[in-house]
C-alpha cells in the first residue's frame, strides 16, 4: 500500500560528510514525505550508514543540512519522537531483555508517557516474550538483534531509523520485519537501510540507493509509469531515436553518469512510448539494462554497481 | 529521571569489573585498618606520649580512602560512557529524549555514588573508632569533607576523561594517566613552588585532613567542581547542537576561580587543640624578633621529612620568614654522626635543637622548641640544690621530676644549681625556686639569693614544716611558718588516706588560683603568717590559699591518736597555705607555699595540683601558660570492646567485603532464576 501523503517531513540539502580526508557523503541532498517507508539501498561503503548516522543526529556533517519538519536533528522533540537502531550494536551484559527495554524507554520518554504500556506492545508486536528475561549476552544473534530493532518501535515513533534491521534474522523474523514495518501508520515515517532487495523491495515505498556517498537513483516502488535504463548513450542518443510526438510522451532523467554507463529513470504514461523503448533497447547494443518497471530495476542497478558495469 | 538514575547505578553494581575493585579496595582499606590498628595498639603498650589515633590511623586511612575512590571512579566511570561506545549503545545517551543536562547527570550522579562507597566505609571505620577512643570530631568532620570535595573533584576528572574515550581501555588509560599527572604536578608543585597560587587536590587534601579549612583551597576546590562540571558537558555533547554558551561560560568562571583562589587570604583550625595554628604569645615574640627562622631537619627517612613539612606548614602559615632545608646523616661530619636525627631552629644568634623522633606531636614540638629557643635568653628557671631539696632530675617520689618535665615541655629552660658549686645567680634567671630545704645554707649562699631578691629576681618558696628556713631570707620576705604540722580532720573523714593532707577547696580571687576548677591537695604542709618588721609601703602581701576551718597544727604528726591539743600551744582555725609578695617598686613577686609535697612526684597528678604549680610559675615568671601546650591528645589512646577489636582485626578487612561479594553473586543468581 503506497502511502499518498505529500506532506514533507524531511529534508536533506547538500549533504557533505568527510572523515580522515576520505568523502563519505558527497553533495546529497534528498526529501521524504511524512508516512514513506524508505530504503537506503547500496553497497558495503556506500555511506548508508553515516548517512543514517548524520539523519539522527549522532554526527554532525561537515556541510549541508537536515531538516525535520523545519527543526533540527538535535531537537528534543524530534528525538522524542524518533526511534533508531544502529548496526552492529552488542549486547549491555549486565542487563536482562526486559531491564533494556525499560533502560531505552526511560531515556526515549517525556515523563509522561506510559514505559510499561509501550514494551508491552512491542513484546507483542516482536513475539519477545520467550527472550525477556534473559540476560542480552545469552541471546542468540537473531534475538538480540530483534531485542534491539524492538527498542526502536517503543512508544510507535513518528521517525523510524533503522540501520540494517534484517541483518541476523531468520527468514521468519525477516518476515515479521516487514509485516511490522507495513503496520506502521500514515503518520509514521521510517528510513531503513538493506542489502536484502527482496525485503526491500516487500516493506519499503521508495528506495533510495547510493554509490560512494552519492545518491544513484531514487525509485519509487509504486510507480507504474516508470522504466530504468541502464546506456552508454547521451540523453541526445537517446531522444533521437525516437519520433518528436514520442519524445512528447517520454522524458529521460540522468540519474547517475558512472565510468563505463549512465544510468536514466524515463518517465512515461504512454503504454506504446514504453514499447517502443523496449524494442529500442533489445536491439541497441549500447544498451546495458532495461527495467521496465521500478521494483524490477532494483537488482539489475545494485549488480551493475557491484560489478562495476556503471 | 530519578529512575533511570537509579537504573544506570544498578547497572554498574552489577557490573564484575565494578564489584571486583570495590571489594578489592575495601579488602585494601579493612586490612590497612588491622594494620594501622595492631600498629597502634603497639605503641600504646610502650606508653608513647605523643600517639594520637587520628594521625596513626585516621589521616592514613582517609590518603588510602581517596587513592580508593578515584579508583573506584575511573573502573565505574569507563562502565557507562566508553562501554556504551563501545557496544554501539551511546543511542541511548545521545538520542535520549532527554534535555541534555538531564541525560549528563543521569551518567555522571551513578558513578559518583559508586566511587563515594569508599567514603562511606572510611566513614563507618572512623565512627567506630570514635567509640574507641576519643577522636576530634571537627576534625574529622573537616577530614570527611574535604575527601569528599577533592574526590568530588578527582571523580570529575576521571569522568571527563571518560566522555572523550571510546573505547573502554582508551577510558582506563587516559583517566589513569591523567589523575596521576594531576596527583604528580600537585606534589612536585608543593614541593618545588610552595609559594605558587596553583590550587590542585593533593595540598587541599592534606589540609583538610589536618582539620583546616582554608579559604582558597574552598574557592579552588569549587571552581575545580564548576570548571570540570562544564568541561564534562561540553564534552559529552560535543557532538550535539544543543546550546552551549552557558556551559562555556561556567567552565571560564570555574577556570578564573582556580587561577585566582591562591589570592584569597583566611583559614580556619577547626580542630579541637588547634594544632594547625602557632600560639598566638609565641607569634608576637617570634614577630618581634623580625629575623627568619631556619629550620634545618636532619632527617634521613622521606615519610618522617613529610611530618616535618606538615609542621613547617604551620610555622610558615603565621610567620612567612621561615625556611626549612633538610640533610641527610651521612652528609654531616664523622663526629656529628653519632648524635641521630634531629631538628635545629635558628633565629639570629639563637639556637634551639630537639631530637627526632618528636616526642609530642610535630606543631607541639616546634611550638616548644621555638618557645624555649626565645626564652632562653631571659627566663631560666633555676631550681637550687644542695640542701636536700627536692630535686627536678632525681627520681624519688618526693621529687619534682613531673614538674620539671612539664614545665620543660612548656618551653622553659630549666637549671639545677648547687650556689655553693657555681657561687652565681645567673642575669636571666627568671625564676628561681628553693623546693623545701632539709639543711641549713652557708652564708655566701643566703647572700646571693638576698642579692638577687634585691635584683628584683622573683622566687617560688616552698617550706615543709621540717624544712630549714635561711633566716635572713625569711626576714627579708617577712613571711614565716607556724610550727606544726597542718592536720585536716575533716578531710581525712571526707576520704583522704591520712588526716595531714590538707584539701583546700575554697580559692581565692588570685590569677593564680581563680581559674581552677577542682581541689588542692597539700601532705604534710605547714601554715603561713606574715611577719613583717619593717613595714614597706611598697609591698602587698596577698594571701592564695586558706584551709578550710578546723584545720590545727599539729605538734605530733607521727603519733596514732592525732587530736587538737590546746594546752601543746597548738592552734586550730583557717591558715594561709600559699602566700603571695608583690613588690610595686621592682615589679618582684615572691610566693611562699607551706608544702613542697603538692608539687612533688607523688601527688603533683592529684586533682588540680600539677595546674596550681604551673600557674604559680607562669604568674612568676609573667609567661601566660599555652594552656594547649600542656594539653595531651584526647585520642592517645584505643579501648575497644571485645567486639570492636574482632571488627577491626577481621570485619573491615575480611567480613563486610565478603558480604559484599555473597550479596553481588546471591542477587546475579537471583536475577537469573527469576
Amino acid at each position: 500500500m503506497q502511502p499518498k501523503n505529500s506532506v514533507e517531513c524531511l529534508s536533506v540539502s547538500e549533504l557533505v560528510f568527510r572523515e580522515k580526508n576520505k568523502l563519505i557523503i558527497d553533495n546529497l541532498s534528498m526529501t521524504v514525505d511524512r508516512g514513506q517507508k524508505v530504503a537506503l539501498v547500496g553497497l558495503n561503503g556506500a555511506g548508508k550508514s553515516t548517512l543514517i548516522a548524520i539523519l539522527t543526529g549522532l554526527i554532525k556533517p561537515q556541510d549541508g543540512r537536515v531538516a525535520i519538519n523545519g527543526r533540527s536533528a538535535q531537537d528534543l522533540d524530534f528525538k522524542r519522537n524518533l526511534g533508531v537502531q544502529y548496526a552492529n550494536t552488542q549486547a549491555i551484559t549486565n542487563l536482562s531483555a526486559s531491564e533494556y527495554l525499560y533502560l531505552c524507554a526511560q531515556t526515549k520518554f517525556a515523563e509522561n508517557k506510559s514505559v510499561d504500556n509501550a514494551i508491552e506492545n512491542v513484546v507483542s508486536l516482536w513475539r519477545l516474550e520467550n527472550i525477556l528475561h534473559r540476560p542480552m549476552s545469552a541471546l542468540s544473534q537473531g534475538n538480540l538483534q530483534k531485542l534491539i530493532i524492538s527498542q526502536a518501535f517503543l512508544g510507535a515513533p513518528e521517525f523510524l531509523v533503522l540501520d540494517e534491521p534484517t541483518q541476523a534474522l531468520d527468514p521468519v523474523e525477516q518476515q515479521r520485519f516487514i509485516d511490522n514495518i507495513k503496520r506502521l501508520s500514515d503518520s509514521q515515517t521510517c528510513i531503513f537501510s538493506s542489502h536484502h532487495i527482496n525485503e526491500t523491495v516487500e516493506a519499503a515505498d521508495r528506495v533510495l540507493m547510493l554509490h560512494n556517498g552519492q545518491l544513484v537513483a531514487d525509485i519509487d516502488l509504486f510507480e507504474t509509469d516508470e522504466c530504468w535504463l541502464m546506456t552508454k548513450e547521451s540523453v541526445q542518443e537517446l531522444e533521437a531515436f525516437f519520433s518528436e510526438s514520442e519524445q512528447q510522451e517520454m522524458r529521460f532523467v540522468a540519474c547517475y553518469s558512472g565510468q563505463r554507463s549512465q544510468l536514466y529513470k524515463v518517465t512515461t504514461a504512454d503504454a506504446q512510448s514504453m514499447q517502443d523503448l523496449k524494442n529500442y533497447c533489445d536491439k541497441n547494443t549500447a544498451v546495458v539494462r532495461f527495467c521496465a518497471s521500478p521494483k524490477e530495476s532494483l537488482l539489475p542497478i545494485f549488480s551493475a554497481l557491484a560489478n562495476g558495469d556503471l | 529521571m530519578k529512575t533511570l538514575m537509579a537504573n544506570l547505578t544498578r547497572l554498574l553494581w552489577r557490573s564484575p569489573s565494578v564489584i571486583i575493585t570495590l571489594v578489592a579496595v575495601l579488602v585494601a582499606m579493612g586490612f590497612f585498618t588491622r594494620l594501622s590498628y595492631q600498629q597502634f595498639l603497639f605503641l600504646q603498650a610502650q606508653n608513647l606520649s605523643s600517639l594520637s589515633v587520628f594521625n596513626e590511623v585516621i589521616m592514613p586511612l582517609a590518603g588510602l580512602t581517596l587513592i580508593s575512590q578515584l579508583l573506584v571512579g575511573i573502573i565505574a566511570s569507563v562502565q557507562l560512557m566508553p562501554r556504551l561506545v563501545q557496544l554501539g549503545q551511546s543511542f541511548l545517551i545521545y538520542q535520549a529524549g532527554i534535555p541534555p543536562l538531564q541525560s549528563y547527570l543521569i551518567l555522571v550522579f551513578p558513578i559518583i555514588i559508586i566511587s563515594f562507597i569508599p567514603w562511606l566505609f572510611f566513614l563507618l571505620i572512623s565512627i567506630h573508632i570514635d567509640f574507641a577512643s576519643q577522636l576530634d570530631t571537627l576534625r574529622l568532620l573537616v577530614a570527611a569533607i574535604g575527601l569528599i570535595s577533592v574526590g568530588l573533584v578527582g571523580v570529575m576528572v576521571v569522568v571527563c576523561c571518560n566522555f572523550v574515550a571510546s573505547r573502554v581501555l582508551t577510558g582506563l588509560l587516559l583517566s589513569t594517566i591523567l589523575v596521576a599527572t594531576l596527583l604528580s604536578f600537585d606534589s612536585m608543585n608543593a614541593l618545588l613552588w610552595s609559594q605558587s597560587y596553583w590550587r590542585g587536590l593533593l595540598s587541599p587534601f592534606y589540609r583538610f585532613r589536618e582539620g583546616i579549612v582554608v579559604v582558597a583551597d574552598l574557592i579552588a576546590l569549587s571552581g575545580w567542581l564548576v570548571f570540570l562540571f562544564s568541561l564534562g558537558f561540553l564534552l559529552l555533547h560535543r557532538r550535539l547542537t544543543c546550546n552551549k554558551n552557558k556551559p562555556l561560560s561556567i567552565l571560564f568562571i570555574g577556570v578564573f576561580l582556580v587561577a585566582t583562589a591562591g589570592l584569597y587570604q583566611g583559614q580556619w583550625d577547626l580542630t579541637n587543640d588547634k594544632r594547625n595554628s602557632l600560639d598566638s604569645i609565641l607569634l608576637t615574640k617570634l614577630e618581634q624578633q623580625d629575623q627568619p627562622l631556619v629550620i634545618t631537619a636532619v632527617i634521613n627517612e622521606e615519610t618522617n621529612r613529610d611530618e616535618i613539612l606538615r609542621g613547617f606548614d604551620v610555622v610558615k602559615r603565621f610567620y612567612d620568614k621561615s625556611e626549612i632545608s633538610f640533610r641527610a646523616r651521612q652528609s654531616l661530619g664523622p663526629e656529628f654522626q653519632y648524635q641521630g636525627e634531629y631538628i635545629q631552629f635558628q633565629l639570629g644568634e639563637m639556637y634551639q635543637a630537639i631530637a627526632y623522633p618528636l616526642e609530642y606531636n610535630v606543631k607541639a614540638s616546634f611550638e616548644m622548641a621555638i618557645s624555649q629557643m626565645l626564652r632562653r635568653k631571659s627566663q631560666w628557671i633555676t631550681f637550687v640544690e644542695g640542701h636536700g631539696e627536692a630535686s627536678p632530675i632525681a627520681k624519688n617520689t618526693s621529687d619534682l621530676g613531673e614538674l620539671h618535665n612539664t614545665i620543660k615541655m612548656m618551653g622553659w629552660p630549666v637549671a639545677a644549681q648547687n650556689l655553693t658549686t657555681t657561687p652565681v645567680i645567673s642575669d636571666n634567671t627568671g625564676l628561681l625556686v628553693i623546693a623545701s630545704s632539709k639543711q641549713s645554707w652557708q652564708k655566701q649562699e643566703e647572700d646571693l639569693v638576698l642579692d638577687y631578691l634585691k635584683n628584683g629576681g622573683n622566687l617560688l618558696l616552698m617550706v615543709d614544716p621540717d624544712s630549714v628556713m635561711p633566716p635572713r631570707l625569711e626576714e627579708t620576705i617577712g613571711i614565716s611558718r607556724i610550727p606544726g604540722t597542718l592536720v585536716d580532720w575533716s578531710g581525712y573523714q571526707g576520704g583522704t588516706p591520712h588526716p595531714a593532707i590538707v584539701i583546700v577547696n575554697q580559692l581565692t580571687d588570685h590569677p593564680t588560683v581563680n581559674k581552677l576548677n577542682n581541689l588542692l591537695a597539700f601532705p604534710w604542709a605547714s601554715a603561713l603568717e606574715v611577719v613583717e618588721l619593717k613595714v614597706n609601703p611598697n609591698v602587698e602581701y596577698t594571701s592564695i590559699l586558706r584551709t578550710p576551718q578546723g584545720v590545727w597544727t599539729e605538734f605530733n604528726v607521727e603519733s596514732e591518736q592525732l587530736a587538737f591539743n590546746q594546752e601543746q600551744g597548738e592552734l586550730q582555725g583557717s591558715f594561709d597555705i600559699a602566700l603571695a609578695r608583690v613588690d610595686q617598686s621592682n615589679q618582684q613577686k615572691v610566693v611562699v607555699v607551706g608544702d613542697s609535697h603538692f608539687a612533688s612526684d607523688s601527688a603533683v597528678n592529684n586533682y588540680a595540683n600539677k595546674q596550681f604549680a604551673l600557674n604559680l610559675i607562669s604568674w612568676l615568671t609573667n609567661l601566660p601558660i599555652d594552656e594547649q601546650q600542656v594539653a595531651q591528645n584526647r585520642d592517645s589512646s584505643l579501648r575497644p570492646s571485645r567486639l570492636g577489636h574482632f571488627v577491626f582485626n577481621w570485619g573491615y578487612g575480611l567480613l563486610l567485603p565478603s558480604l559484599l561479594l555473597l550479596l553481588w553473586f546471591w542477587r546475579k543468581r537471583r536475577r537469573f532464576n527469576a
